[in-house]
């Protein structure tokens, strides 16, 4: 087990690498090839002020940076929980309910809510909050001084649903797809003859034998919900990454779009780490 | 006596026709889809649209809510905002298309380097490569580069098209993959035909039929993603939903419908394509595409 670990760990290593010299890569051909910037990736020192994040969180130093991550990784975490619990239950459920005609209504919901523009969904909270409830509507427009803050869970949940719709319109129909491509295989046709009951061959046969396969399908929508927050954050004001790599992108702080980048994969990879251990523990690889 | 054979002309004819009545429900819906596309073309053009010109607000604004008039209200310049949500999207859609029919025929052109190879791993290299691509959400890479560069149409769709090769690549290599265990392959092995008449005349045919399914899936995709980089202001000077919803957001108090109506008309429109490409994607058998954008 530590062995296998060892050696996933070093393959997300190196990818990271690679990443990292994409990333460099991106900037350097953005801002200094198509932009004809007169700065260099090579010129640039992660030692000067961090300029985005005086705007954002009043310090200019890399310290600022730690409410940010505590905000969007309070995001990344409802949502991505969100898309787990709600993408498998319902894509479970619509396999499940495969013998139906118009099975794939059951699907239908999501993929429309998926359809909307994330980043003018929070915009309508936004406006519906301050024409109905007489109160700033954007995130960065109260702030608790006193006891608990709940706005903050409010500005988290409105940004983390656009997202979390995404990713659970994603996550239900993967599973849904996966389990009805291993009930189409003759061993189930066999244990309809043998006299097995509908529920006893989805649940004891094929759920038992997808096992390791749906929980290698578990952080397949994070980049998805990465991207978006990029998005979604800026639309609402809200403070967190995706709002500091947006004012990187706007100043060309380049030192800001690579820590943004480097955080984002790094979730990614340590997802797909965890991912990888619990499908090597289920014997499943 | 009656001659009974058919002549050619009538063979081929009901053989077209037995062809159209396989695939009728691509056709209806590749009707469907492209009225959609018509529909909206032909709201106008964008040359003489500027929106440096239009999404402002002078002193006195001639805006007016929504009414019999102008459906979805006008713009602060008196422009009717329906129409205008119109030729944004036609604009958005035009881009989407053309970025992922480069993003297809990129992976295509990249999987026929390897794919006459004989070699089990010959796809190794693209599987890995896409692999890492994995690690990086694309919308930071066209982020990044549309920052940089001022965000122009070109930098857009070359960069969404090289998005769409890098991740499809390897999807595109395993439709390949499995072509080669098909029985009607496995035959046309044992009967001698030739790697490349297989490779040709065989799984060629159907992964292009599959690529087209692929691509009614891409365009609500990629307009969605279009929309939001204008949104943040990375759309260089040309319309976009994304544009209008920002303007809507710095008016919002004094005309909330410059951020509503925008957003309703792109969602209505996103969900009537992207419900068009899953059927046509699924008329087709598609299989699993991941979605990555």
């Amino acid at each position: 087990m530590i062995r296998f670990f060892g050696q996933r760990l070093l393959v997300m290593l190196v990818r990271l690498v690679i990443v990292a010299i994409l990333l460099v890569t991106a900037i350097e051909l953005g801002y200094g090839v198509l932009g004809n910037s007169d700065v260099h990736v090579w010129e640039v020192s992660f030692s000067d002020p961090v300029v985005p994040l005086a705007e954002l969180s009043g310090s200019s130093t890399w310290e600022g940076m730690i409410p940010l991550l505590k905000s969007s990784m309070l995001i990344v975490g409802l949502a991505w929980g969100a898309t787990v619990l709600v993408g498998y239950s319902w894509g479970i459920l619509a396999a499940r309910l495969r013998q139906f005609k118009g099975h794939h209504l059951f699907l239908v919901p999501w993929l429309v809510l998926a359809s909307i523009p994330g980043f003018w969904w929070v915009i309508q909270v936004a406006i519906y909050s301050y024409f109905k409830w007489e109160r700033p509507g954007f995130a960065n427009e109260v702030v608790v001084e006193s006891g608990p803050d709940l706005m903050q869970w409010w500005n988290a949940v409105v940004v983390a649903i656009p997202l979390g719709v995404l990713g659970i319109s994603v996550q239900m129909r993967v599973v849904s797809e996966r389990i009805r491509e291993e009930a189409g295989l003759p061993f189930v046709r066999g244990l309809h003859r043998a006299g097995y009951s509908e529920s006893e061959i989805f649940y004891k046969n094929i759920l038992r034998r997808l096992t390791g396969e749906l929980v290698r399908l578990s952080d397949a929508t994070l980049p998805l919900i990465l991207g978006g927050l990029i998005f979604v954050e800026v639309a609402f004001r809200y403070e967190g990454m995706g709002s500091f790599l947006i004012s990187s992108l706007q100043l060309s702080y380049f030192p800001g779009i690579f820590v943004t980048g480097i955080w984002m994969a790094g979730i990614i990879g340590l997802a797909a780490l965890i991912r990888e251990m619990v499908v090597h523990s289920l014997g499943d690889d | 006596m009656k001659n009974r054979k058919q002549s050619k002309a009538s063979r081929h004819s009901l053989v077209l026709l037995a062809r159209a009545w396989e695939t009728r429900w691509v056709i209806l819906l590749a009707l469907a889809y492209l009225s959609t596309f018509a529909w909206l073309f032909a709201a106008g053009t964008v040359e003489d649209i500027r929106p440096s010109e239009i999404l402002v607000t002078p002193a006195d604004p001639a805006w007016e809510g929504p009414g019999r008039d102008h459906w979805f209200g006008t713009t602060s310049t008196g422009l009717d905002l329906f129409n205008l949500c119109r030729i944004a999207m036609a604009q958005t859609i035009a881009l989407a298309a053309l970025a992922s029919g480069l993003g297809l025929a990129l992976a295509f052109l990249a999987v026929m380097l390897f794919a006459f190879d004989p070699g089990e791993k010959r796809f190794s290299l693209m599987k890995s490569f896409g692999r890492i691509g994995t690690l990086m959400p694309c919308a930071l890479v066209l982020l990044i580069i549309l920052a940089g560069s001022g965000g122009g149409i070109a930098a857009l769709v070359a960069t969404t098209a090289i998005l769409v090769a890098w991740h499809l690549g390897p999807t595109l290599a395993s439709w390949f993959e499995d072509s080669e265990n098909r029985p009607d392959i496995v035959s046309a092995y044992i009967v001698g035909l030739s790697r490349s008449e297989i490779v040709t005349n065989r799984i060629v045919p159907a992964t292009i039929r599959k690529m087209v399914g692929v691509f009614a899936l891409l365009i609500p995709q990629i307009a969605l993603l279009e929309m939001g980089l204008s949104y943040l202001g990375f759309g260089s000077e040309r319309l976009s939903i994304g544009g209008l919803v920002a303007y809507g957001q710095q008016v919002i108090i004094e005309a909330p419908w410059l951020a509503v109506y925008p957003g309703v008309f792109a969602a209505l429109v996103l969900v009537v394509m992207g419900l068009l490409g899953w059927l046509t994607s699924r008329s087709l058998k598609t299989g699993k595409v991941r979605r990555f954008l």
